[in-house]
């Protein structure tokens, strides 16, 4: 048996949580201009260092962030994981 | 997937009446496998045998080898459900019915038979093994979580808790379907790591489900549960000291959905890796609809 059995799964790459944060935290000062504007959002997040997948996430969010209302709850879904 | 969920449910129904058990202690363990949503339930949810399935069938074994590996997660998972209610401090109904001390002997019971159910299973030495280890990472994962408050736990400590009480049990999950299917080892690990991403996917969403105003059975907010967005929020200090921090006009929710669908993305990359059949693909796909 050579596979996993336990322990520790590695993420790689390992994802920047403080720098993700930040991004989020300068969005959401920024206002209107910053939430309205992806270039200003992709830019700052490679600037931060993120990777392809996190800075498509964060525009993902920003997207639900302009539409407003429950579209971030109702993007969480179906199976209720817990 | 009725035909599948039928035969998992045969397969709990088949340890319930091996096992050597009282009737009474058979008809309260049986009671809470009949809960809402849960295997012997008139509707159950298969959440978790329907993943075991898919990573069988998705690498290359029959559905009918995920069976007992599936009863066995089920079983698992309803025993876990209901500590995570006795720690949350959150009376389920079967507490209700019987008392907190004969439902958690129960819990053991679900505990137990789901490793019969496992050892009785083609592989089954390795795959009890997985889950036992799987477990007790979940346990480690649960008790960072119940030993802490968002005020003192950093972000990636916040993770970290999440990798490890959900994480580590999608892993498991994910790699059990796979074992059934008789995988090679590195075989197995691409299917834990792919079950690790979701698991850690699932639990954010959940965390940010916790948040939703009028959110039924959900005291993460009251207990100041070390969740991340609750950290988030609790880090950028909104409300003032000692108030309860707002998830929602920090950015803490949208944050944590950023995070939570960044490990879906990195999830769905793996999937070419783990089979190359587009009908396998798009299953693995959907267990990722948790975003």
């Amino acid at each position: 048996m050579d596979g996993y059995l336990g322990g520790e799964l590695a993420i790689e790459p390992a994802l920047d949580l403080a720098a993700m944060a930040a991004v989020v935290r300068e969005l959401f000062a920024g206002g209107a201009r910053c939430r309205e504007d992806g270039r200003w959002l992709r830019a700052r997040a490679v600037a931060a260092g993120l990777d392809t997948h996190a800075c498509d996430a964060l525009e993902a969010m920003r997207l639900k962030l302009v539409a407003g209302g429950s579209s971030l709850l109702d993007a969480t879904a179906t199976l209720g994981w817990h | 997937m009725t035909q599948f969920g039928d035969a998992v449910a045969a397969q709990v129904e088949d340890q319930l009446s091996s096992a050597s058990l009282t009737g009474s202690y058979r008809d309260d363990v049986g009671a809470a496998l009949r809960l809402e949503g849960n295997i012997l339930s008139t509707a159950p949810d298969l959440r978790w045998a329907r993943a075991v399935m898919v990573c069988c069938d998705a690498a290359g074994g029959r559905e009918e080898r995920s069976v007992p590996v599936a009863a066995a997660v089920e079983m698992f998972m309803v025993a876990l459900d209901m500590l995570d209610d006795f720690e949350d401090r959150e009376e389920g109904e079967l507490e209700r019915r019987i008392g907190a001390p004969r439902t958690l002997n129960v819990t053991t019971g679900l505990q137990l038979l789901a490793q019969r159910c496992l050892l009785g299973s083609a592989d089954g030495g390795t795959a009890a093994q997985i889950l036992i280890e799987a477990g007790l990472r979940a346990c480690c994962g649960q008790h960072a979580d119940l030993g802490q408050v968002c005020d003192s736990t950093g972000l990636d400590g916040a993770w970290r808790i999440a990798a490890e009480k959900s994480g580590s049990l999608a892993a498991a999950i994910c790699q059990l379907g796979a074992l059934a299917a008789g995988a090679d080892g590195p075989t197995q690990t691409l299917y834990a790591r792919f079950g690790h991403l979701l698991g850690i996917a699932a639990q954010l969403a959940n965390d940010l489900r916790a948040l939703a105003p009028g959110a039924r059975g959900k005291t993460d907010l009251l207990f100041r549960r070390p969740t991340l967005p609750l950290v988030f929020a609790s880090c950028a200090g909104t409300g003032g000291a000692g108030a309860q921090p707002d998830p929602w006009s920090s950015g803490a929710a949208h944050f944590t959905w950023a995070v939570a669908d960044t490990h879906r993305r990195r999830a769905m990359d793996l999937i070419p890796a783990l089979t190359a059949d587009d009908r396998c693909r798009a299953a693995l796909a959907s267990l990722l609809h948790v975003l």
